[in-house]
């Protein structure tokens, strides 16, 4: 990885030639596609800004080796509306609606990563949304939890826990 | 779920499952040290503890233990606690006395708690400990059916930027030196409140303000970020020994004002005494006004005009009829309105929307005067407008 990573940064060196501020950014996602974006959109990844800061803006070319293809261009729409200030609550219930349970956690691991707060604080609710009144054994796979309790221990920490039962799924009717 | 996204599942570090777990009701956050021995006392470690009415209700059914689980909760929480909330509906909360809670907000002040939210009904008013006082670190505090009354050396809360007051009962001297003591004060919101008539506020920072309920006189000192202003005052009585000009005192320390709400009774109160043709020094930041008029009263018409012609900036403007006027005859007063929006010289431009909130029994008469402001600019929409005050305000 790290070698893959330094070779794209050679190959960098080439577009250094156009520090212009108005150009396009290029975001390369792990599987090597090419996102050009406005700036103004870099700007909310704060972690891409920085990295255009450090090098005064002269590299317009950024590598994020941890974010796939497919994910990225959901970061690049949420970050587009969220500059026009076009964050409703109508487009964030579409915007979920269009991703299972393995994209949002993903989505929000790459929220993470280029460090953009709306995102991070939006998909944080997302999931625990997704969670919440669900059964402990749904809980587990969501967060890909290997149960180490005993039948015993497990059985007795449910009748300690019993008060924070109230309104969760039983434990067979949560498959999706 | 299928083997293959089972296979394929994305672990989260730690920060931010903490961080999911943040936005989890206490309930659910606890539940989670069911999960496996590594999440046993993950949640302990949560620096927010909510206990939701859903939450409260649930612990209250099982044989009244919800004394004990806040007990077990905090005793065994480590850790800093920013945020601890109990809010309850009426009965849940039979085994719980003012004692609990004393002791509860005791060692919330021993962890720094910035954000309080007690909404509970004890089957009496809860006098508030004099222990909270003196917690500086307290950021947001929010109290529904208490007794404020701190000790005389209280000087404020330092810190705190919002206070929420719902149901309470607050001397003037407390309510004083809980304004004008707290200097970061942002957002200040009083809802059905007794033990002060008189509201002063000196609070250089406040940014919104709502009041709900019952005064008898209200001033405003030094208040230059105040923004939006919502006055739902439930009764007024003229005093003749009151201020003689209400209006231009209220709008002269209002400078900034951009959203208000003004209530007939309000009107009433700013009626009183001198109201002027235009105010000395126009509302140049008034974009959004929320009027309930009483369309009999020709002293609050005047208020209305001056308010008007004094704000040429107004982009939203909302008139309603009071419901207890439903039968209400038009009188001549009404007819100012076709004058004010129909003159070329007309000073007030709606740039947006102007929006008629029909009562069910409104005259019907009055309803095609109110739609005929549609003269009052090219721009301007008439609407008739079913929704809530809050969605006005916000759309």
């Amino acid at each position: 990885m790290a070698e893959e990573v330094s070779s794209q940064m050679n190959s960098l060196s080439i577009s250094e030639t156009n520090p212009s501020s108005s150009a396009t950014i290029s975001l390369v996602s792990g599987d090597d596609i090419v996102f050009k974006v406005e700036p103004t959109i870099a700007k909310e990844m704060e972690t891409v800004q920085s990295f255009i800061d450090e090098t005064d803006g002269k590299i317009t070319t950024i590598p994020l080796p941890n974010i796939s293809s497919h994910d990225l261009p959901y970061v690049i729409e949420y970050c587009e509306k969220s500059i026009a200030g076009k964050i409703t609550k109508e487009f964030e219930a579409e915007f979920v609606k269009k991703l299972n349970n393995e994209e949002v956690k993903e989505l929000f691991l790459a929220a993470n990563y280029l460090n953009i707060k709306k995102l991070l604080d939006f998909l944080s609710q997302v999931i625990a949304d997704r969670i919440a009144n669900k059964s402990v054994e749904y809980v587990r796979r969501y967060f890909g939890i290997e149960n180490d309790f005993t039948p015993e221990e497990e059985a007795k920490l449910r009748e300690e826990l019993a008060w924070t039962f109230t309104g969760v799924d039983p434990d067979d009717e949560d498959e999706n | 779920m299928t083997k293959a996204e089972l296979d394929r599942i994305s672990f989260l570090p730690d920060h931010l499952i903490d961080r999911i777990l943040s936005d989890l009701p206490t309930m659910e956050v606890v539940r989670t040290s069911i999960l496996s021995s590594k999440w046993k006392n993950k949640w302990t470690a949560q620096p927010n503890l909510v206990f939701d009415k859903q939450c409260v209700s649930a612990a209250a059914s099982q044989d009244s233990k919800l004394l004990r689980i806040i007990d077990h909760v905090l005793l065994v929480h480590d850790g800093s606690i920013n945020k601890f909330e109990i809010s309850s509906s009426i009965n849940d909360l039979n085994s719980v006395t003012s004692v609990d809670i004393d002791r509860w907000i005791l060692h919330l002040i021993k962890k720094s708690i910035k954000v309080l939210v007690l909404d509970v009904w004890i089957g009496e008013y809860y006098k508030i400990p004099w222990c909270l006082f003196s917690c500086q670190s307290l950021l947001h505090l929010k109290l529904s059916f208490c007794r404020v009354k701190p000790p005389t050396k209280f000087e404020g809360f330092k810190k705190l930027k919002s206070l929420e007051l719902k149901h309470v009962t607050v001397t003037q001297n407390a309510f004083d030196k809980l304004i004008n003591g707290s200097p970061l004060l942002e957002r200040l919101l009083l809802e059905h409140f007794d033990g002060f008539t008189e509201i002063h506020i000196d609070a250089p920072n406040l940014k919104f303000i709502e009041f709900t309920g019952k005064f008898e006189d209200i001033s405003f000192d030094n208040t230059p970020q105040l923004a939006a202003a919502y006055f739902n005052l439930s009764f007024y009585q003229n005093r003749l020994n009151g201020r003689s000009n209400n209006l231009l005192n209220l709008f002269d320390h209002l400078p900034r004002l951009k959203s208000t709400l003004i209530c007939t009774h309000f009107l009433k109160y700013l009626a009183s005494g001198v109201v002027p043709l235009e105010l000395p020094t126009p509302c140049m930041n008034l974009r959004t006004l929320y009027l309930e008029i009483d369309f009999n009263d020709l002293k609050q018409i005047s208020v209305v005009l001056c308010l008007l012609k004094s704000s040429p900036n107004i982009r939203k403007l909302a008139l309603s009829v009071p419901l207890k006027k439903k039968n209400a005859l038009l009188t001549n007063a009404s007819y100012c309105w076709e004058n004010l929006f129909s003159l070329p010289a007309m000073p007030l431009i709606v740039r947006q929307k102007i929006i008629v909130k029909p009562d069910v029994n409104v005259n019907s008469i009055l309803m095609t005067k109110l739609i005929s402001l549609r003269k009052a600019s090219v721009h301007a929409e008439v609407v008739n407008y079913g929704g809530s005050d809050s969605q006005f305000f916000s759309s």
